[in-house]
């Protein structure tokens, strides 16, 4: 991987091509997600151009003492190389920004993913829930 | 026949608050009621922020419940906005009442009021009982998380 930079508005196309959504809603977001303060969207470049993403939200919380928490999320990438360096800057950055600890999130039944995410220190550790509204 | 608001958390609440967060299977000895100016300075961070609510719930004024919600933007699900419901307790005396669920109602009422397209949250792996009070809410378990201590 040769960089991981901001993400930009130029960086759409691209965008769209990973999560393989329409460009108009994504570009849209893109704006809002450039706008918040606490919320960090990179992309990850090599010589072909962009071939991965990650979102850093730095969530502020009363409990553990009132400590921010990093919470690692909407990570593509076009090979596992890419995703190893994207996991890598987003726990330094969190580390960065005064996180005591980092959540990632994994589809239900990725026991697969449970292997790669240990090499990097992450525990299972919690269910998530959702409801579409 | 007590009287219970939901409202924006205030600087005064935060005591109260904080000794929720304590009264609680997995929060007893890492929070700690006793030095709240770690937990006011978060206050006042939270507070300052448009996209983050504190909320409690006041019988009379005196805080007995507790959520803390986020709308959190994304690419995933063509960019849509979600809610994210955090640090959810009801005080000792004030379970079994319904409560609870009022709270998590209101917290999906302003989430699709701020036009989020869902509401998340997640829940440790040991709290069984949440986990059914969440699933009787309308929420399923949709996917599973990892957490690195730094």
């Amino acid at each position: 991987m040769d960089v991981i930079r901001r993400a930009r508005a130029t960086d759409v196309e691209a965008l769209v091509r990973l999560f393989g959504a329409p460009g108009e809603p994504l570009a849209a977001a893109l704006r809002e997600l450039t706008n918040t303060p606490h919320v960090t969207l990179v992309v990850a470049e090599d010589d072909n151009g962009v071939a991965g993403t990650a979102q850093l939200t730095v969530l502020r919380g009363l409990a553990w003492d009132g400590a921010p928490r990093g919470l690692l999320e909407g990570i593509r990438a076009a090979r596992r190389g890419v995703t190893s360096a994207l996991l890598t800057w987003g726990i330094d950055e969190a580390r960065r920004r005064g996180c005591t600890r980092v959540h990632l999130d994994s589809g239900l039944n990725r026991g697969d993913l449970r292997d790669f995410y240990a090499r990097f220190g992450f525990e299972y550790s919690y269910q998530g829930f959702t409801r579409v509204l | 026949m007590a009287e219970y608001t939901i409202r924006r958390a205030r600087r005064e609440d935060i005591g109260a608050i904080v000794r929720m967060l304590a009264d609680d299977q997995l929060g007893a000895g890492r929070d700690d009621p006793g030095d709240l100016e770690p937990y006011l300075r978060a206050f006042d961070e939270i507070d300052g922020d448009p996209h983050q609510l504190l909320v409690i719930v006041a019988c009379g004024d005196a805080p007995v419940g507790t959520l803390q919600l986020t709308i959190i933007p994304g690419l995933a699900r063509r960019g849509a906005l979600r809610g994210q419901i955090e640090a959810v307790r009801i005080h000792a005396d004030h379970r079994g009442t319904g409560l609870g669920a009022e709270l998590m109602r209101w917290a999906i009422d302003e989430s699709r009021r701020r036009g989020c397209a869902l509401v998340q949250l997640t829940s440790d792996t040991s709290r069984t009982e949440a986990h059914r009070f969440y699933e009787r809410l309308g929420f399923v378990p949709s996917h599973t998380g990892f957490k690195l201590k730094l």
